[in-house]
């Protein structure tokens, strides 16, 4: 893949301006391993950044995007190797710098602002001490003043009430308040660039458009932004030029406005048309070739009798401390045969509960469930038992609902269910399943542990179609997965959608995977239900408050034009074969 | 991996083969032995041969005592000595490997043994269940071992039973602790739940999914454990509290050994040496199994 | 992608709502705690019930020296002496009522009640405990910020170490310091007695193998905790290597450890019965031994029941200490 010279590489780099260049890095190159053994990971990237600017390195997992970020601040790790024709930093040769030259740099004169602050921060120290220990790290002033500069801090990036915050710890705040106690322990010493890895990554849509503000705000005080992220639409909003990472090169580099409305690469290009979204309805996410099914069609029931329907579920937990919590609160919904119903909320909202109602793995405290018109929550388990082959589920972490000791052919034979006495009937139902999926038969000898991630959740998917069931409840299905493989597990479940008629429910925190892939959509907050209706109708003319701001702070993406039309089912092969080996993960 | 959840600064890459290249001829188990790993299995091998038999590896009598040569140091005719009947030192230790290895062996068992019970009923039981194990697992730790063995002498006199008993239940709530946290983590994990999801019974499911998974890492642990135990039961001997002589067993060589430490140094220290080599070993390979499986599980 | 997941029963939003002070459930534990105590009490009841033959037989011949049966009438007195031919529950009531008294019976060999014994012999054994405690933990701690994660060669040294010294019997450890510090190189004093200087042969031949230990759980948390985002953190903000092992990654590391040193203390007395016996030092330890070897059940049950209660008592302690370097658990 390395080989094919890509014509955007280093076209885009501009000359050097030392002027006006904040950060210069050219042909740098990161390898990890002892002595002999040292693994190249990033190829010789090469980028630059003025005041002021902001530069988005966009990736995948496994890109080399997070490494490049650390190699400007020294922390790539003990066993990396790092080297580069210039990584200038003003008028400083990274490249010479010792332990001592960059404990000075780091939060100084770069800031570093991880991922996600519950785990960023000290759990055991209040957060006011975090953003202090920013300050005397560099000799900053006295105690007293130290004292005062940390409520500044805090008041600049919105924490309301600084000091009561600052004594409190990450795990007594609210996410959004973390996240911004993490930002000023990163700016405290008002350092000119920030680089911020991930910064949106695993939170709620609502705290994940207070971050961008934050960041924001920063920029127009000035300073330099570095951007991580995998999510091109949040890197929209902030970004002045974008570079696109694979595997360690950089594929494209240009101007963001340029990148977004005309991009050249096909990975690009590629990355940009698989984000899931209001506009993307109706066509596939994904080039990889949509695989031909012998699955059979359920078409004897008539089409209006919900599937599966919910009415006024409750359900509390007693907490450690002694309270009872209402997770569910007089939740009701309908799902008909053939339709996937989104349930979109943040998290404490009450949706996975919901899900394990309906799949009865939780027992109700108040309200009902049918499944396709008989009782269901209602049954004792023994009962129960007989019909679960109408329900199966998909998690979010296939890895942890699989047996580690047990292969894929042994998934998938505990998955058949009833009927299949004769071993040649099996081979052949397991043989279909996995033709069903897009997974050969080589796949069936392996452990999980030995498949990609895309895959898993194939096997996954192939597992809850075993049974033959009416309803898949997916529970964040694609939450884990990179953009590129979420695209083809979401074209995989519509796929299937339309050849078995089965129903999903769809539970997930990603509006736009929500807007693309469901019919009706059901809103929750705080267990409650707070919208339900048809998607387009409940996303884009929404009437709560509450789904008006989630939906406001969906960043959304100026969308280039599709390249050529893609009716469903058969998509042109994209340009460059080395990708489609890749991507058909 | 590519397409695993984000870990920051991960190399990425293809998908994992199915198998890493092989090198002709070499077995997979054999590839990542480390020379500390291979010596401990050699020790071990070695004190099990001397377990079964013996006469493979000395040609002197324990037993046989010879008054012309007592409290002889290391020499080329008795490479650790005699003792104070003229004994053969090196003999005693080989002959003392059976009971002292079968001690250990009994001890571990019998420990286990109620783990696994108590830490079973424990972690699949309901709350009132486990709360009462877990109260009467606490009040076991409240015996050591040592103390637990002294009660037991005080009442029924010393002997090997009261050794094996003593460290068997002396070792035993730490492991019912292990059991239950194990089989609560199993118990809870996504498996089990997606098992439920696909109508299994719950008897099939402990049967194939929670007692396989739970009690895996245990033979680790069981492995360091018949090191440790033997270390315990040696020391209940060392204190004349277990088998009687004139056994070769290891602590009661240990505990003969006390009176001659000014003059004959080897005596005590040599069946000591025989002890923490083999709890040594013992230990070593326990912790290269974990690592293994582990690496197994977790690669 | 970092999964998405629900937040579990600790986190919040807002201002934390009150849970019940810890001071309630401090109260609950030392319930549990005489639970604890009174079910061991039961437990050491129970095994001397099962004592083979007659018990006023066996004291008898303890004392005499002999080996012989007696008659029903030459016992009765033995019997009426130690309680012998009351119904057992009573014996047990009795037995139960002395211990929340602080009674722990009269000594079947030396003609004192148990807790005088005890009383006089407790304190050197308590001396050696407690210092090999706290030598334990310097030896853990030391070992744990120097060598963890550093180049291979002394990492492994440091790991190699802990699982060498914590398989280490104490028998064998105190005759090997014994024969070299004191026999050979004379440093230290070979009979000790209770003197600063007998002590530290003794204590050390305590903490070594415990401090391996505790160094062994601590530096598998130690190397876990190094790889936290949170230290990332710190690092990004300028601070060097060494401050963040000792200002950051310690505190987190430590949990485990604490944990077990509620067991070690226990596990410590009855380790200083071999080391006192090695050493010739004494205490309660030795005194046990003897105690044992001459069937005298009820000062040997004594010693357990004592120990059972320092178990309890450190757990609490342990508790306590616990909710101080970790506030999450003040509620």
């Amino acid at each position: 893949m390395t080989t094919a010279p890509t014509p955007t590489k280093a076209g885009g780099l501009r000359p050097a301006d030392p002027d006006n260049d904040l950060l210069r890095v050219e042909n740098l190159r990161v390898g990890f391993g002892e002595k002999r053994d040292v693994t190249e990971i990033v190829h010789g990237v090469s980028f630059s950044l003025a005041p002021g600017e902001c530069l988005a390195i966009v990736g995948e997992s496994g890109s080399g995007k997070s490494v490049t970020a650390r190699t400007l601040v020294g922390l790539t790790g003990g066993k990396s190797h790092v080297t580069a024709d210039r990584l200038q930093f003003g008028d400083r040769d990274l490249r010479a710098f010792k332990d001592r030259d960059w404990r000075g740099l780091r939060g100084k004169d770069i800031g570093f602002i991880l991922q996600d602050a519950l785990v960023s921060l000290d759990q055991l120290r209040p957060v006011g001490k975090e953003i202090d220990e920013a300050l005397r790290l560099h000799d900053w002033g006295s105690k007293a003043e130290r004292h005062d500069r940390v409520l500044e801090l805090m008041e600049l990036v919105g924490i309301p009430e600084p000091a009561v915050r600052a004594k409190q710890r990450p795990d007594e705040l609210s996410g959004g308040l973390r996240q911004r106690a993490l930002i000023a322990a990163a700016i405290a010493m008002d350092p000119q660039l920030i680089i911020a890895d991930e910064p949106t990554t695993a939170l709620d849509m609502t705290v994940q458009a207070q971050v961008l503000e934050q960041l924001q705000e920063a920029k127009k005080r000035g300073k330099a932004l570095i951007l991580i992220s995998h999510d091109l639409a949040v890197v929209s909003q902030l970004a002045d030029t974008v570079a696109v990472m694979f595997n360690g090169d950089i594929l494209e580099y240009a101007p963001a406005a340029q990148l977004f409305s005309h991009p050249e690469h096909p990975y690009t290009r590629r990355l940009i048309e698989a984000i899931p979204s209001a506009d993307s309805r109706g066509r596939r996410l994904s080039p990889v070739d949509r695989r031909h099914s012998l699955g059979e069609a359920r078409a004897d029931e008539t089409a209006d009798a919900p599937v599966l329907k919910a009415e006024r579920l409750f359900k509390s937990f007693r907490g450690p401390d002694g309270v009872d919590r209402t997770v569910v609160n007089d939740v009701s919904f309908e799902l008909r045969q053939g339709e996937t119903l989104g349930v979109v909320g943040e998290s404490g909202s009450g949706k996975t509960t919901t899900a394990r109602l309906a799949l009865a793995l939780l027992e109700v405290d108040g309200g009902g469930i049918t499944l396709a018109g008989e009782e269901w929550s209602g049954l004792p388990e023994r009962e129960r038992r007989k019909r679960r082959a109408d329900i199966s589920v998909i998690y979010q972490d296939p890895l942890s609902s699989f047996d580690p000791r047990w292969t894929v052919e042994q998934i998938m034979l505990d998955a058949l269910g009833e009927g299949y006495d004769k071993k040649i009937d099996r081979r052949a139902r397991i043989a279909e399943l996995l033709e069903m999926v897009g997974l050969e038969k080589e796949h069936l000898g392996r452990r999980p542990l030995q498949l990609s991630g895309g895959q898993r959740q194939r096997v996954a998917i192939a597992r809850a179609l075993g049974p033959q069931p009416r309803v898949i409840v997916c529970d964040e299905p694609v939450s884990a997965l990179d953009v590129s493989i979420q695209a083809q597990v979401l074209d995989l479940l519509v796929d299937l959608q339309e050849e078995l008629n089965v129903s999903y429910l769809f539970i997930s925190h990603d509006l736009g995977v929500i807007h693309h892939i469901s019919d009706r959509v059901l809103v929750m907050s705080d267990g409650k239900v707070v919208e339900f209706g048809d998607a387009d109708d409940v996303l884009l003319r929404p009437h709560h408050p509450y789904t008006r701001k989630l939906v406001a702070s969906l960043p959304v993406l100026e969308r280039p034009e599709p390249t050529g039309p893609r009716p469903f089912g058969r998509p042109p092969r994209a340009a460059g074969p080395e990708y489609t080996e890749e991507m058909a993960a | 991996m590519s397409a695993t959840p984000h870990t920051v600064g991960a190399p990425g890459g293809a998908p994992a083969p199915a198998s890493a290249p092989r090198r002709v001829g070499v077995p997979d188990w054999v590839r990542g032995v480390r020379p500390g790993v291979a010596l401990a299995g050699l020790v071990v091998a070695f004190f099990v041969v001397a377990m079964i038999v013996p006469s493979l590896l000395t040609n002197q009598d324990p037993y046989a005592v010879n008054l012309e040569q007592t409290l002889q140091s290391p020499s080329w005719a008795h490479i650790m000595g005699t003792d104070q009947s003229g004994r053969d030192l090196y003999a005693r230790i080989i002959y003392g490997a059976r009971e002292s290895l079968l001690i250990g062996l009994g001890a571990t068992a019998l420990g286990m043994g109620v783990a696994i019970l108590l830490g079973t009923l424990a972690g699949l039981g309901n709350k009132w269940v486990d709360g009462i194990i877990s109260r009467g697992v606490e009040v076991m730790f409240a015996f050591p071992i040592l103390l637990l063995a002294l009660l037991f002498v005080a009442v029924f006199g010393p002997s090997v039973t009261t050794e094996i008993v003593a460290v068997g239940l002396g070792t035993a709530p730490g492991y019912a602790r292990m059991v239950r946290g194990q089989v609560l983590s199993v118990r809870d994990s996504g498996y089990v739940e997606a098992a439920r999801a696909l109508g299994h019974p719950y008897g099939q499911i402990v049967r194939r999914h929670i007692f396989p998974n739970a009690m895996r890492p245990l033979v680790v642990v069981m492995t360091l454990g018949v090191g440790q135990s033997i270390v315990w039961a040696s020391g209940i001997a060392f204190l004349g509290l277990g088998v009687p002589p004139p056994s070769p067993e290891w602590g009661a060589l240990l505990n003969a050994g006390r009176n001659y430490v000014t003059q004959a140094w080897w005596l005590e220290v040599m069946p000591g040496v025989a002890i923490v080599l083999f709890s040594l070993s013992l230990t070593t390979l326990g912790r290269h199994l974990q690592q293994r499986l582990e690496g197994g599980v977790n690669r | 992608m970092a999964t998405y997941a629900e937040p579990t029963a600790g986190a919040a939003i807002g201002v934390k709502a009150r849970r019940a002070p810890w001071a309630k459930r401090i109260a609950w534990r030392i319930l549990g705690a005489i639970f604890v105590l009174w079910a061991a009490a039961t437990f050491v009841f129970f095994v001397q019930q099962l004592l083979p033959g007659n018990q006023a037989t066996l004291i008898l011949n303890q004392q005499t020296g002999n080996q012989q049966t007696y008659t029903p009438e030459q016992l009765a007195p033995t019997e009426a002496k130690y309680g012998l031919d009351q119904p057992v529950l009573s014996q047990y009531r009795d037995y139960i009522k002395g211990l929340a008294h602080g009674d722990l019976g009269n000594s079947y060999t030396q003609f004192k009640p148990v807790t005088t014994i005890i009383a006089e012999q407790v304190g050197p054994t308590l001396v050696l405990t407690i210092t090999a405690l706290i030598l334990a933990w310097i030896i853990a701690l030391a070992t744990i910020i120097f060598t963890s994660r550093r180049r291979k060669a002394v990492s492994s040294l440091g790991s190699g170490w802990e699982i060498f010294s914590a398989g280490l019997p104490y028998y064998w450890l105190g005759v090997i310091l014994l024969v070299v510090f004191a026999i050979e190189l004379r440093i230290f004093p070979v009979q000790g007695g209770t003197s600063l200087e007998g002590l530290v042969l003794p204590a050390l031949t305590l903490a070594i193998p415990l401090g391996g230990f505790i160094g062994q759980v601590t530096r598998d948390e130690f190397e876990k905790v190094l790889d936290q985002p949170f230290v990332t953190s710190a690092r990004a903000r300028g601070m060097g290597d060494l401050a963040v092992r000792l200002k950051h990654v310690l505190r987190h590391s430590v949990l485990p450890a604490i944990t077990l040193s509620g067991w070690a203390l226990g596990a410590l007395i009855s380790g200083a019965v071999i080391v006192e016996n090695v050493f010739a030092r004494p205490g309660i330890g030795n005194m046990i031994v003897g105690a044992a070897e001459h069937r005298d059940v009820p000062l040997v049950s004594g010693v357990v029941m004592l120990v059972a209660f320092i178990y309890v008592i450190s757990n609490i302690l342990v508790d306590i200490a616990y909710a101080i370097v970790d506030p999450r658990l003040r509620g």
